[in-house]
């Protein structure tokens, strides 16, 4: 299958994505930059992965979302194809409305850069299966503080402790009501603030991003 | 202007405007002239010949100096084709020096030396002789919006700084006048009515004498005289244009509900230097958009546009937009 890895001037997690994509059986992954939106549909997937694309100017993720491939990545997802935003991705796809709701600053005003478990709830997105997991997943980010009014976006992640508390302490940029991913109501365009790339690979601290990647990859047969 | 029996024909005090088309009118320069609001009339042959030679000859500069006027193309010696436009019914007024109504308003001395360009708004209706208004009553009133408003100061300081710099150069000195303002269909404002002897008070820069209306307000003598003098010196200066530019202010504002966790940074700080009385602190962004005189008659509708798609999030903030000179 096709995987297009989309990379905006700013982005910087493009090659650990293309290396874990790669390092499932039968993924071909490309790397399409955004001045290349026609690439788009001839994928089976996208993954918006993160960085800091046009340098966070005005907010992160706004300059990117309304650039032409992001029209392009809208038409790829009205055919139920899987579209995965992490990090800078997900701020994309917020800013680009694929996705309801906003990223404020962290309550902290820092960026955090660590390991953070989060709990896969029920869900109908195409990580579905993964209802109840914890996985141990980084975040690296200064906008990642949930927030939305009037609205409620179906939830696919909610930071956690290891043993799935959902309090203060693990609760690390002020969320609201812990949200960390949330996806459309089709369920085909999922986005989150941890990084699953980052947890993909035998030396990494944890391999558990292989699971969301996984489920994701299983989408495009759809 | 009263609307006359005529098809699409109204009759002001000292102008007539024609309906042409859709988007085009033609003013006549007429030989009337009036003053305290049509209390006192007279008619004068060749009034209208040099208040058109006036007014075209300013807004020929103005317009080169990149302000839009509703000026399309002169046709004769009295008569122009210009943009037909919704004229907003608030004028514009820009004083250098104390005359007219101020002095009265506020007994001040003629003459006194105003320290800085000063705006004042006025509600154009003759009957209630065209009273000053506030911003504020103008927009709640509905007569024009804030923005219209801003423009309209920002466009009448910048006439202010060409004229005055032209009348300078003719030994004339340019002690205030009155400008009107239209909008097209898509809402972009043009300098429109006219700039002449009848809406501009103009003094000789030496003996003071007035070239202006005031001649005829006071019976001072021949105020053809005064606009033959004012035409001639003007037609003598040579003044090059000079772009002038604007400066768009977008202010993006967090809106209340929403979380802002560098405004509560900040107060705390605040509270740690001892500033009393502090209940909440956000912090917002400020955005500058320098423009040159070549902007398309679009360029504000677009402005907004960008202003509440990509310059704010609808969804956590609002934002404001001024208009000034560069």
């Amino acid at each position: 299958m096709n995987i297009g890895v989309i990379r905006f001037p700013g982005t910087n997690n493009e090659y650990e994505t293309l290396n874990a994509l790669r390092s499932f059986d039968k993924v071909t992954a490309h790397l399409i930059e955004s001045y290349e939106p026609k690439m788009v549909k001839k994928m089976d997937g996208i993954y918006v992965p993160g960085g800091f694309s046009y340098a966070d100017c005005l907010r992160a993720g706004a300059i990117a979302g309304k650039s032409e491939i992001m029209v392009e990545i809208k038409e790829f997802a009205k055919d139920n194809k899987p579209v995965f935003g992490a990090c800078n991705g997900m701020q994309i796809l917020l800013e680009a409305k694929l996705l309801e709701g906003t990223l404020l600053p962290n309550k902290s005003t820092r960026f955090i850069c660590k390991h953070q478990y989060i709990k896969i709830p029920d869900n109908s997105s195409y990580l579905s299966d993964l209802s109840g997991d914890i996985l141990n997943i980084p975040i690296a980010h200064f906008e990642g503080n949930f927030w939305t009014e009037g609205i409620d976006p179906p939830v696919i992640a909610y930071y956690s402790s290891q043993t799935g508390e959902m309090d203060e302490t693990s609760n690390p940029n002020g969320s609201k009501n812990h949200i960390a991913g949330i996806s459309n109501k089709k369920g085909n365009i999922v986005a989150m603030m941890p990084h699953p790339e980052r947890a993909a690979f035998p030396f990494s601290q944890s391999q558990d991003g292989r699971k969301i990647i996984s489920k994701f990859l299983e989408a495009t047969k759809c | 202007m009263e609307n006359s029996s005529e098809h699409q024909k109204y009759t002001g005090k000292a102008k007539t405007v024609e309906t042409l088309s859709r988007d085009q009118v033609r003013i006549i320069f007429r030989d009337d002239i009036t003053a305290g609001d049509g209390a006192k009339k007279d008619t004068m042959i060749g009034k209208g010949e040099l208040g058109a030679g006036i007014s075209n000859l300013l807004f020929k500069i103005l317009a080169d100096s990149g302000i839009p006027t509703h000026l399309i193309n002169i046709e004769s010696s009295t008569t122009v084709i210009a943009r037909k436009l919704q004229i907003i019914p608030v004028e514009v007024v820009v004083r250098n020096i104390a005359a007219g109504s101020i002095c009265r308003r506020y007994r001040l001395q003629e003459g006194k030396d105003l320290s800085s360009p000063l705006v004042e708004f006025f509600y154009k209706d003759d009957e209630l002789h065209d009273p000053l208004i506030g911003i504020d009553t103008a927009v709640t009133l509905g007569f024009a919006t804030k923005l219209e408003l801003e423009m309209m100061k920002t466009r009448a300081l910048q006439v202010n700084s060409i004229l005055s710099e032209l009348f300078k150069l003719g030994g004339m000195i340019l002690v205030d006048f009155k400008l009107e303002f239209g909008k097209d269909e898509t809402g972009y404002l043009f300098l429109a009515d006219e700039i002449s002897g009848d809406s501009m008070r103009v003094w000789d820069a030496k003996t003071r004498q007035k070239l202006d209306k005031d001649v005829f307000r006071k019976d001072l003598g021949d105020v053809l005289a005064g606009y033959r003098i004012m035409l001639e010196k003007l037609n003598a200066v040579k003044y090059t244009p000079k772009p002038q530019s604007l400066v768009a202010k977008i202010v993006i504002e967090p809106k209340k509900s929403v979380p802002n966790p560098s405004g509560d940074v900040v107060k705390g700080t605040l509270v740690k230097y001892g500033v009393p009385g502090i209940v909440g602190v956000t912090v917002g962004k400020t955005i500058h958009v320098e423009l040159n005189k070549t902007v398309t008659a679009d360029w504000w509708n677009k402005l907004n546009l960008v202003s509440e798609e990509l310059l704010s999030n609808p969804l956590i903030e609002s934002f404001d937009i001024e208009v000034n000179s560069a």
